[in-house]
């Protein structure tokens, strides 16, 4: 990315180097506003609704996690007992938040890579409430007692043709967008933008005929639900996350990306890898053996990848400690990207063949799960959400306050899942349940510590997201600050800053025209 | 939206066939999904295939057990001939048979037991002991009893009673040892 195409996009950067651009074009900005507004509606409602599902899910996962070690909890409400209220909890959590935030990070990211303003946000925005529609009514349904059973496909059948109607319609014109771009550059978030828009409906309708229609062994039935996790994982929200993270460092940073060809290389061999991965969950099951070591080889290799784009984004974002500091938005990308290279690292631990034997059946399968879908792809989607809302609405973020406590209690949750749940739960509870010469109570009673720590993680998250939900509602209701100031994480707005003397925004721009 | 006009690649026919290119990739995994499952067939009912598989196990044990009693009534038959025309018995002496496993001379055997005074405290039929807790040997398998004798008189096998015996098994070579081993599991008369 040159500098000067840098600059053009990206006002706060542009005052940061004013020396190499002192010139502002004011047609970029024009533009850059079109496509804000154009797509104002349907990204913040993707926004509003998946962070109000994401608190949805963190009270199911509360409540899941607290019967695990308390099973009277809440009594004997059938609607919320363990096997309705844990895949209601993360489904909502994929569906619901997961996709949800990835739409509309992925809608604004390609209109504004491709310079183009939507047309479509109608059709998206539709769509968006179809989707919201069919992930409330497969919740509902599982906490019903109608839910599948299939891990990640709980919500009952007749849902998924529906979300994946809804997907083409979000993404499609994302599709177009790219295909009559306005510039000629590729932008390396647009590969990974690109990937994620064309595999998504590949693993989502492959598995889910595979799974609920076809007539199959229910074993391969099981086997190719586990390659669907692990490919929704690395082939939808690890490269909108990438996306999204790659922009920040550039844009807040005002750095081109320290290697293109790097990128380059991590996108295709993330796009090699990762469809591999996920069938070493049927380890040892009777189905080709090669599948199995495949899987495991895949989800272990799947780290070159993640580490390629983990060491670009730092080192495009390196040597700008204040800067990663002070901006929210790259501050959560820094931590999501910390949260990939830690994922490549579980990874590595949890899918040796030699590890599965212990982590196979037990809670590290989870931990990886959670720490993929928040301690990376939400991280990163935190951050886009901090960078993309004041622009969308022209309205700055209320408090840095709020924004802290959601950063630092994310942070705290979810490093509690990964060292209770991924790390140190997940291979007690294995080595307990492979001690044949104890009876089967006592490798339950050694994870109660875990599941224990589990609860609270999940609390922490709630109580971090129960503030990010209402911090963003009061932005969605326009109740944002009306200052030309962005909210960055320190004390003061020092009249001497690259933004200027603070003013309101709409009276500082009607006073320039 | 002023500045979109400028853009040469947006055009109505590219975004119509974007569209449509799009929407038919999307459903591509699913057609070619369908085609892959209906060329390889689906699965049988469980129930069935069990049952056939049954059914198959059952059809091959009658055949084996018809072919086996047909073969039988032949080998009967063949036996029964042999029979009935068997020469007559001659009056020439059959050598003696050699059973296999024999390892010595049970008549110097017996003679060893008692001149090698070993009868003194196993009884004279090696089954009569003087004490209850020495063994009784008379009938035992003869290898067995060699390698305990053999074991006994090397240090090999050694318990609280062996003290006792090593004197006396020290006189005794260990073709002497077969020999009374075999005595003994001759039935030591």
């Amino acid at each position: 990315m040159a500098a000067s195409n840098l600059t053009n996009f990206f006002p706060e950067t542009k005052t940061i180097m004013s020396t190499q651009s002192q010139v502002p074009n004011i047609e970029d900005a024009q533009l850059r506003a079109d496509i804000d507004r154009s797509l104002r509606h349907p990204v913040m409602f993707f926004f509003t609704s998946g962070a109000a599902w994401l608190a949805v899910s963190l009270v199911l996962g509360i409540i899941a996690s607290a019967k695990s070690h308390n099973p009277g909890f809440l009594g004997e409400w059938s609607f919320l007992q363990y096997g309705r209220s844990f895949p209601a909890h993360i489904n909502a959590l994929i569906y619901g938040w997961g996709a949800q935030a990835a739409f509309g990070v992925l809608i604004w990211l390609m209109a504004r890579l491709c310079r183009q303003p939507s047309k479509n946000a109608g059709s998206i925005l539709v769509a968006g409430h179809i989707w919201n529609l069919g992930v409330m009514i497969g919740t509902i349904g599982i906490l019903a007692g109608q839910g599948t059973g299939k891990h990640w496909m709980q919500f009952p059948t007749f849902v998924w043709p529906v979300l994946l109607a809804a997907y083409a319609v979000i993404a499609i014109w994302s599709l177009i967008a790219f295909r009559c771009r306005n510039n000629d550059h590729t932008y390396i978030s647009q590969w990974y933008l690109l990937g994620a828009i064309l595999w998504f409906p590949w693993i989502y309708l492959t598995a889910n005929l595979y799974v609920n229609v076809f007539d199959i062994h229910p074993l391969m039935a099981a086997a190719i639900n586990g390659w669907f996790r692990h490919a929704l994982i690395f082939l939808f929200f690890t490269p909108i996350a990438i996306a999204s993270a790659y922009y920040i460092a550039a844009k807040v940073s005002g750095r081109a990306i320290y290697n293109y060809s790097y990128s380059v290389g991590g996108f295709w061999a993330l796009a090699i890898i990762a469809p591999w991965a996920g069938m070493q969950t049927m380890m040892g099951a009777p189905i080709p053996v090669f599948l199995q070591y495949a899987g495991a080889a895949a989800t272990m290799l799947v780290g070159v990848p993640l580490i390629a784009a983990g060491i670009n984004i730092i080192k495009t974002a390196s040597g700008q400690q204040h800067t990663v500091a002070h901006s929210p938005s790259l501050r959560f990308s820094i931590a999501g990207v910390v949260g990939m290279l830690l994922l490549a690292f579980a990874g590595l631990v949890l899918a040796h063949p030699a590890a599965l034997k212990y982590t196979q059946f037990s809670l590290a399968g989870y931990g990886y799960d959670i720490l993929a879908i928040y301690g990376f792809f939400s991280m990163c989607m935190f951050g886009a959400i901090y960078f993309i809302v004041p622009r969308v609405t022209r309205r700055e973020w209320l408090s840095r306050r709020l924004i802290r406590t959601h950063f630092w209690f994310s942070i705290y949750g979810v490093l509690f899942i990964f060292l209770f749940c991924t790390l140190l739960g997940g291979f007690q509870q294995g080595a307990a349940q492979e001690d044949h010469t104890q009876p089967w109570i006592q490798a339950v009673k050694n994870t109660l510590p875990y599941s224990v720590g589990m609860t609270v993680a999940w609390c922490f998250l709630l109580y971090a997201n129960f503030f990010f939900l209402l911090h963003l509602a009061l932005m969605w209701l326009r109740l944002g600050r009306r200052s030309s100031h962005p909210t960055l994480l320190r004390r003061e707005h020092s009249a001497l800053g690259p933004h200027g003397p603070e003013g309101d925004i709409e009276e500082l721009e009607t006073a320039q025209v | 939206m002023s500045t979109s006009s400028h853009n040469h690649r947006d055009t109505p026919l590219r975004r119509f066939n974007a569209f449509w290119w799009g929407l038919a990739y999307f459903g591509l995994f699913g057609l070619v999904s369908a085609v892959v499952v209906s060329w390889t067939g689906s699965v049988p009912d469980a129930a069935e295939l069990i049952k056939n598989d049954r059914q198959g196990a059952v059809d091959t044990v009658a055949a084996k057990q018809a072919e086996m009693l047909a073969s039988k009534e032949v080998q009967v038959d063949k036996i029964s001939a042999a029979l009935q025309k068997a020469p007559t018995p001659s009056n020439k002496e059959l050598p003696k048979p050699v059973i296999a496993g024999r390892i010595g001379d049970p008549v110097k055997g017996g003679e060893l037991f008692k001149s090698k005074t070993c009868f003194t405290c196993h009884g004279a039929d090696g089954n009569s002991p003087i004490a209850p807790i020495y063994p009784k040997l008379g009938g035992k398998e003869a290898t067995y009893l060699a390698k305990r004798m053999l074991d006994i008189k090397s240090g090999a096998y050694a318990t609280a009673l062996t003290p006792q015996m090593k004197p006396f098994i020290d006189q005794v070579s260990e073709q002497e040892i077969k020999d009374i081993a075999q005595w003994l599991a001759d039935g030591s008369k």
